[in-house]
């Protein structure tokens, strides 16, 4: 299938390369198909097109380039969103927000995009009790972020929570 | 706004499935329960309301390429 974006063109994406969150990020609800795109020399940098809004494209990386320790729970019942019962598969993205200034650059920790490839869905999660806020500079703690991709950066807890504000 | 009286302890349901019950009154701060389907999302506001601006933010085009920062990245790794 053949998009138009406003980053890359017109881009041919296979369909099993569409990702959909059913909800789109949060803030897009109109949003709900995309596609991870890889810009030359750009790892561990990618881009999250939209195929619903051309201009809309996100900066993501794994929150672990950013913090090496970056890990938060989820129940069995927030792992609907995603149709999965497990964590091994999923595939954990956090949203940059780039800045003219490079020391400015931040990412999301606070509401990672959890993919499960195999269903090709989508979910932004938005964690409360885990610590991380929606701006943590990318470079403050570069020297310790590694990639390690042994780990998994979600924990699922068996327990369902009930949700107290 | 439909505007409803609670004591500690009691409820309101909304439909079928969504149910809220005032858990703890502590001065300001109330303590509520909310039990409903996990097809709804339930954020505190002020939370789901930064991330959506974020996102906003973060989808503007930026001024610094890709490759730029990828290159400054490599180079402080």
């Amino acid at each position: 299938m053949k998009f138009e974006t406003t980053r890359f063109g017109q881009i041919e994406v296979e369909s099993e390369d569409i990702i959909i969150f059913p909800d789109g990020p949060l803030g897009f609800p109109d949003c709900t198909r995309f596609t991870l795109v890889d810009e030359e020399r750009s790892y561990p940098f990618r881009m999250l097109q939209s195929l619903d809004n051309q201009a809309l494209a996100f900066v993501v990386v794994d929150p672990l380039v950013a913090r090496a320790d970056y890990h938060f729970n989820v129940t069995k019942e927030d792992l609907k969103f995603v149709k999965s019962d497990k964590t091994d598969d999923l595939l954990v993205y956090v949203i940059v927000t780039m800045s003219s200034n490079i020391e400015e650059v931040t990412v999301n920790l606070q509401g990672p995009l959890v993919i499960n490839p195999k269903q090709k869905l989508g979910h932004q999660y938005v964690l409360i009790n885990e610590g991380y806020t929606t701006r943590e500079k990318l470079l403050d703690k570069l020297d310790q972020g590694q990639i390690d991709s042994s780990k998994n950066s979600i924990e699922a807890t068996k327990s369902e929570q009930k949700k107290a504000i | 706004m439909l505007i409803l009286t609670r004591k500690l302890g009691e409820s309101i349901t909304i439909g079928d499935d969504i149910k809220i019950r005032v858990l703890e009154i502590k001065g300001k701060q109330v303590r509520l329960g909310i039990d409903a389907p996990r097809k709804y999302s339930i954020h505190r506001e002020e939370i789901y309301q930064r991330i959506q601006e974020e996102n906003k933010l973060a989808a503007q085009q930026s001024p610094l390429s890709l490759k730029s920062l990828t290159d400054i990245w490599k180079k402080k790794k």
